[in-house]
């Protein structure tokens, strides 16, 4: 498709905008003498964002099975509630006492959720919310006086966790995953010691495993005066039937955009809260929402990490995870763990019959299969590729780093078994075509918006604006 | 692709070619096969010392990025610019147009520790 | 409300395929004293209407009198096309376009808008954006001291003190030193660029005046230029940073289609040379082919990125505000060039307001100079008693205790010369 550039045509703008008869206090040489912007009538405009949205797939298209992303129905309902004319105010305002009151509901919410004793809904991303997490322990650290220099991640963790862990000039140990896909308890003990400030890990991981030791692991930690964080990624799985809280968890964030249904917006805004323990509090970000004697206000706190957002974190994007929980209340945030993970264990064993499975145990909300059973040399990607002629999102592909070939599925709660079994009847079907007709596979997406893309070329000859030659 | 006999090989997947008191050094065919389509070098500066196994560069595909390590110390007094424009020369060429940088040779009994292509192809075996 | 569609029928058949007695027994692994035995303390599920009645009654507590605050959040119009746009669930509901083929629609949105924030910027590679204003210029302080190697930058007392607080806190945790420039009469004084990798200057600043840029990259010649701007509109109107030789330009991209909010989401804008194209933090997406030899796009330059390079990324972060951004594209190209007079249109009403306010007693500018969209006056206490209803900007003296009794002033164009007149009334009646 055409890009704007090439679609403009100057003096076509039909976006008009009066000026009064006022001289500018800007000298000319500070001014700028030409504006380089296209120029589309307003038709046009909205016709050309409205067939890129036609190469677009999004959850409303359909099965979105992509792991570790929680790639759940937004419901509308949501974005009206976003879209509430008296939310939108600005962030210094005198007269905040709704937005405040959302905010510190929702803070209250997620602690009852999470079993922690307070939040900051500052970060704006899940990524964001484990900088936040290690600047906090960072500074916990330097108020202890300690000097500690090391943090212990598992080999089957997001790569945010050690960049994370870098930011904030930390070291990274890596922990062994073991035969049954938890962590190495031996080689956790070993690399325990004194100059570790603690651990970060996913539970249940990215492989869709919830650690059956996980309070011998925060138990090990905490003996040797170290924090447990846990990456909140996967707590879709444990709504309502398990608190981190009661295993241990020093530090958590969550991510809205995952667990609590605001739509992802193909990249963002998404939004990653922390939690903390009452030991943690006063370091969380400033300001604090809190209430004291009946009324809601910012506190700042002397031992915070200070702030991590311009302003208190993305308020719409809370509004709309405040408005998911509401509608579907307690009842209702345990029955999307359950259906998570009915899903996500009906999907494996029907799968299983057809696909390697590394681990083949009980999972939580995703699983790994990969492509060591697949004929003629068919790989993960060429079968990624091929789930898109289907109408499938593919799942996340090559991750964990510790399965060869992973495919990580999730399929969420919100999909009807009609279309699990519809999923598990394509990569059937994809099996098939991959011993009997591979070339398929190789040259897959067929029917898609746009062939197989060349990355080797994107990366050789980076051409990142429409300027570029 | 054969590992040529007139080099000697590292563990690490290099291999180095002498030429009178300079060495030249690249990856190996094996490597690059691992790396697939590299998309970018990020080259040392000339007159730079190295020391035997401290990093030499940077290789990039599309998935990962690899530490180069050198074979031997010694200073840098050639990089390959071609690899600028061109990375793919170290998938087709990984032995001859692919080479990355010429060393200065400093002590040429660290050659010793390193394998003859003998050596690297049983090594290889033993991998695979 | 009830997103799950498994009927009971459902979930009998799948626990049979999976072979256990009923859904607790897919919880095993966890231990079970650890298993909730009552139910979250939580009100219980609301219809539609029933919550919407509910936030309505939260959102009524809050109050939208006439406002003149700016300061980092700018209450813009917001075009029709934006929303219209934006509500699109292809592009809403869609993820990070990790598989290019069926993510065209977001991939060249962003390179488009990647493109435009060149055009405005007149920097060679813009990022597909991160979460606000502060944060990517915190990432951007980052980065200095990274090819610099000095862990030392120099930070502008006149950018936005929120921004500082940020930056104090992403310095504290990367252990680089933050040496404050004072502030002259509105303007970033003289400074030394010593040990230093960087400087960094908001512009227009924080009390909304255009700094000095030429004189600033004359004596910071040896060290990184790093820029940050609260109100890009200003660069409709301004020239642009690459002419004063600017490495790094950092912006919150708010007032570009996307509402106030309360502050977030923002629009983190991030764009440098091309020198520093390898070090840039967060997704990139750049132009290819595919198989037939059509134009596609796809993200590149994945390997500065944390899934790949892990404790070694460019940054930890791995997502872009993606929809923010679609929103400012929409909003930039809605606009076209008419940018250039909404930006002229914008600094008019506020010449106008600083000019009528200047002239009641009791009111004084605070700066003689030049400044885009916002001002900052001093106003004595008896008068602000007058304007109990309308918020006329934000007060500076907590920020900066000199400036007792002073107020930053922002006019735009949803503070038309109606609403000037009408605070212009209000205090000499």
């Amino acid at each position: 498709m055409k890009l704007l550039n090439e679609k403009s045509k100057s003096g076509s703008s039909s976006f008009n905008v009066s000026l009064l008869d006022i001289q500018t206090n800007i000298p000319d040489d500070l001014q700028r003498t030409d504006l380089n912007l296209p120029e589309l009538a307003e038709v046009e405009v909205v016709r050309h964002y409205t067939n890129l949205s036609k190469s677009n797939f999004g959850v409303d298209n359909g099965l979105y099975p992509l792991g570790s992303c929680t790639m759940k129905y937004n419901p509308k309902i949501n974005e009206v509630a976003a879209k509430i004319h008296e939310f939108n105010i600005h962030p210094l305002s005198q007269h905040n006492k709704g937005a405040l009151e959302i905010i510190y509901q929702l803070q209250q919410i997620l602690c009852e959720i999470t079993g922690m004793h307070a939040f900051s809904t500052q970060p704006a991303a899940g990524a964001h919310g484990e900088s936040t997490g290690i600047m906090i322990m960072k500074t916990w650290l330097e108020k202890r006086g300690e000097k500690r220099t090391k943090v212990i991640i598992p080999d089957s963790a997001h790569g945010t966790n050690p960049a994370s862990v870098s930011l904030c000039k930390f070291e990274s140990v890596h922990v062994k995953t073991s035969l049954t896909g938890v962590i190495d308890l031996d080689d956790l003990r070993q690399k325990m010691s004194k100059d570790v400030v603690g651990i970060m890990i996913t539970n249940p991981n990215t492989l869709g495993i919830f650690d059956e030791n996980i309070i011998e692991i925060t138990e090990i930690v905490h003996d040797y005066g170290g924090l447990c964080y846990l990456d909140g990624a996967n707590m879709n799985a444990m709504l309502g039937i398990v608190k981190p809280g009661d295993f241990g968890i020093d530090i958590i964030h969550l991510n809205l955009h995952k667990t609590f249904s605001t739509p992802h917006g193909g990249g963002g805004p998404g939004s990653g809260p922390v939690g903390v323990t009452k030991e943690l509090e006063p370091f969380l970000p400033n300001p604090r929402i809190i209430k004291k004697n009946e009324k809601l206000e910012f506190e700042q706190s002397k031992e915070s990490i200070g702030k991590v957002h311009s302003f208190y974190g993305n308020f719409g994007i809370l509004l709309r995870a405040y408005s998911y929980i509401r509608s579907i209340g307690a009842s209702g945030l345990r029955d999307v763990a359950e259906n998570a993970v009915l899903n996500a264990n009906y999907m494996k064993e029907r799968l299983k019959r057809h696909y390697h499975l590394p681990y083949d145990r009980i999972c939580q909300h995703e699983f790994v299969i990969d492509d060591s059973l697949m004929p003629n040399g068919v790989t993960t990607n060429d079968i990624a590729k091929r789930l898109m002629d289907f109408g499938f999102h593919p799942p996340t592909i090559y991750f964990p780093l510790i399965v060869k070939g992973a495919m990580l599925i999730e399929p969420t709660e919100t999909e009807t078994k009609e279309n699990l079994d519809a999923f598990i009847d394509a990569m059937k079907v994809i099996k098939e075509e991959a011993e009997h007709n591979p070339e398929k596979l190789t040259k897959a997406p067929l029917n898609a918006p746009i062939g197989r893309l060349d990355i080797v070329r994107a990366a050789r000859k980076p051409k990142l604006t429409w300027h570029s030659t | 692709m054969e590992n040529p006999i007139d080099r000697k090989y590292t563990k690490e997947h290099e291999w180095i070619k002498i030429d009178g008191d300079i060495a030249i050094v690249g990856i190996t065919d094996f490597a690059q096969d691992q790396l697939t389509d590299v998309v970018f070098v990020e080259l040392p500066e000339v007159g730079k010392q190295v020391d035997q196994n401290g990093n030499l560069c940077v290789v990039e595909s599309v998935k990962s990025v690899s530490d180069i390590f050198s074979p031997i110390s010694g200073e840098i007094v050639e990089v390959n610019r071609t690899l600028e424009d061109s990375p793919a020369l170290i998938n087709n060429e990984p032995f001859e147009g692919g080479w990355i940088v010429k060393l200065k040779v400093n002590n040429e009994t660290e050659l010793d520790q390193l394998m003859t292509s003998e050596e690297y192809n049983k090594f290889l075996a033993g991998i695979e | 409300m009830d997103y799950t569609p498994n009927t009971d029928k459902d979930r009998e058949s799948m626990l049979r395929e999976i072979g256990v007695r009923d859904i607790m027994g897919l919880f095993k692994d966890i231990p079970e004293d650890l298993i909730l035995k009552s139910p979250l303390q939580i009100p219980d599920q609301l219809s539609e209407f029933e919550l919407l009645r509910e936030l309505g009654k939260i959102a009524k507590k809050n109050k939208k009198p006439l406002s003149f605050q700016g300061g980092g959040n700018y209450n813009h119009h917001i075009p029709s096309t934006v929303d219209a746009i934006t509500s699109r669930g292809e592009f809403s509901t869609a993820y990070t376009p990790y598989q290019p083929e069926i993510s065209q629609g977001t991939l060249q949105a962003i390179f488009e808008y990647q493109s435009m924030i060149c055009d405005l910027t007149g920097m060679d590679v813009s990022n597909a954006s991160m979460y606000d204003g502060a944060t990517s210029l915190a990432e951007a302080m980052i980065l200095a001291s990274r090819i610099k190697g000095k862990k030392q930058v120099l930070v502008s007392q006149a950018l936005n003190p929120f921004y500082r607080e940020v930056l104090k806190t992403y310095a504290r945790a990367n252990e680089i030193k933050i040496v404050d420039i004072d502030v002259t009469d509105g303007l970033t004084s003289d400074f030394e660029t010593e040990g230093s990798s960087a400087i960094i200057i908001q512009n227009p600043n924080f009390f909304g005046l255009i700094e000095n840029l030429d004189e600033i990259r004359k004596k910071a010649e040896d060290i990184l230029f790093i820029t940050s701007t609260t109100e890009p509109l200003s660069w409709a109107m301004l020239k642009p940073f690459s002419e004063y030789n600017v490495d790094i330009v950092t912006a919150e991209g708010q007032s570009f289609g996307n509402p106030m909010n309360f502050g977030g989401p923002g629009l983190g804008i991030f764009a440098v040379k091309q020198a520093y194209v390898r070090q840039i933090p967060g997704r990139l997406v750049g132009e290819t082919v595919d198989i037939y030899g059509n134009r596609g796009f796809a993200l590149t330059l994945c390997t500065r990125e944390q899934h790949i390079r892990r404790e070694k990324a460019t940054s930890n972060i791995c997502t872009n505000q993606g929809l923010c951004a679609l929103a400012a594209a929409v909003y930039l190209v809605t606009y076209g060039k008419n940018l250039g007079k909404l930006a002229r249109l914008n600094n008019q009403l506020s010449v106008c307001f600083a000019g009528k306010l200047s002239q009641i007693e009791g009111i004084d500018p605070v700066f003689d100079k030049p400044f885009f969209n916002e001002f900052v006056v001093r106003i004595r206490k008896d008068i602000l008693s007058k304007l109990s209803d309308i918020e006329i900007g934000i007060s500076l003296e907590e920020y900066y205790p000199d400036l007792k009794d002073c107020y930053l002033v922002c006019c735009t164009e949803m503070t038309p010369k109606e609403d000037i007149d009408r605070v212009i009334y209000e205090i000499t009646q």
